[in-house]
C-alpha cells in the first residue's frame, strides 16, 4: 500500500471530521423520544404476568437441576453393575465354574 | 463525565426528570456520534432516539456509574450497527448517493447562494460514503470511531470489551481493507 494512499485516507478522515459537525436536536426531539420510550413500555396488566412467569421458569429451571443432579447420582451405580456383569462375562463365568466343578469331580474320585 | 453519577442512579430509580437531564447531557454529542457513523442527516435524530431508548430500558443494567460514557457508546455502536444492517438488507439508497439534503445544497451552491465550504464537505462527505459502502460496517464502525471521532485506544477497549492486542489487529485490518477500498475507488475515477 503506497505511503501517499495512506497520507489521503488521513486527509479524508480530517476533512470528513470537520464537515460533520454535530446537527442540533429538533424541537420535537424529546416528545418523540418518550413518545417512542411510551410506545416500548408494556401494558400494565402484562406487567404481573411477566413476574409470574419468570418465578415459573426459575423454578423450572431449579427443578431441572435437581432432576440432573438426582440421575447423576444413582446411574453410575446401575451402569457399573450393567458393565461388570455384561453377558459375555456371565458366559465366562459359567464356563469357569462349570470348569471347576469338573475339577473338583475329579479329585473327589482321586484321579 | 457529563452528570454526577447521583443523577444516574436516581434515573436507574424510575426518576424521569433525571433520565431527561442524562439525555439533554449526551443528546448533542450523541447526535455527533451517530451523524459521522451513518452519514444520512435525515435518519440522525431518529437513530439517536433508539439509542436513549435503549438507554431508558437498559439502565437498570449498569452497575457503575462510572463506566457509564463507555456504556453508552456501546449503545450507540450497537443501535448503529442494527441501523446500518437493517439498510443494508432492506437496500435503500447507497450512501454513495446523495440524500436529499445533500442534493438541495448541490443545487444551491451551483446558483451561487452557498458557499464554497459547504460544497467542499459534501464532496468530503460522498467520498467517505462511497469508502463505507467498500467497507464491512464492524470495519465502518471502529474506523469512524478511532480515527473521526478521536476515541483513544483505552476508550474503544471499554467499548468492545476487547484486549489491547486484539483491538489493535482489528484497527490494522480494518485500516488496511481501507485502504484497499480507496485504491478501488481511485482506480473507478470515483475520487
Amino acid at each position: 500500500m503506497s505511503r501517499l494512499l495512506e497520507e489521503k485516507l488521513e486527509r479524508i478522515w480530517k476533512h470528513y471530521r470537520a464537515a460533520c459537525s454535530a446537527p442540533e436536536p429538533s424541537a420535537a426531539f424529546m416528545p418523540e423520544l418518550w413518545a417512542k420510550i411510551d410506545a416500548r413500555r408494556s401494558p400494565g396488566w402484562l406487567a404481573p404476568l411477566r413476574v409470574w412467569a419468570t418465578r415459573v421458569a426459575a423454578v423450572a429451571g431449579l427443578a431441572a437441576a435437581l432432576l440432573v443432579a438426582a440421575v447423576g447420582m444413582w446411574q453410575p451405580r446401575q451402569s457399573l453393575e450393567v458393565r461388570e456383569w455384561g453377558y459375555v462375562d456371565v458366559l465366562a463365568q459359567d464356563a469357569a465354574d462349570e470348569l471347576d466343578g469338573d475339577l473338583w469331580l475329579l479329585v473327589s474320585n482321586g484321579e | 463525565m457529563l452528570v454526577d453519577p447521583e443523577t444516574i442512579k436516581l434515573a436507574q430509580s424510575g426518576d424521569a426528570s433525571a433520565f431527561n437531564v442524562i439525555v439533554r447531557s449526551y443528546r448533542s454529542r450523541i447526535l455527533g456520534t451517530v451523524y459521522r457513523l451513518i452519514g444520512r442527516p435525515e435518519d440522525v435524530e431518529d437513530v439517536t432516539q433508539d439509542v436513549f431508548v435503549r438507554l431508558y430500558y437498559s439502565l437498570d443494567q449498569l452497575r457503575l456509574p462510572k463506566v457509564f460514557e463507555p456504556w453508552l457508546h456501546r449503545l450507540t455502536v450497537n443501535t448503529t450497527y442494527d441501523y446500518l444492517r437493517k439498510r443494508r438488507r432492506s437496500g435503500s439508497v447507497a450512501m454513495a448517493e446523495l440524500s436529499e439534503e445533500q442534493v438541495i445544497a448541490a443545487d444551491a451552491s451551483q446558483s451561487g447562494k452557498q458557499h464554497e465550504e459547504d460544497v467542499r464537505n459534501d464532496e468530503v462527505r460522498q467520498v467517505v460514503g462511497a469508502l463505507f459502502e467498500n467497507i464491512s460496517d464492524d470495519d465502518r464502525i471502529l474506523l469512524t470511531l478511532k480515527e473521526i471521532e478521536g476515541m483513544t485506544l483505552k476508550e474503544l477497549q471499554q467499548i468492545y470489551n476487547v484486549k489491547e492486542n486484539a483491538l489493535k489487529v482489528r484497527l490494522f485490518r480494518a485500516r488496511k481493507r481501507a485502504l484497499k477500498a480507496l485504491e478501488r475507488l481511485k482506480d473507478q475515477g470515483r475520487i
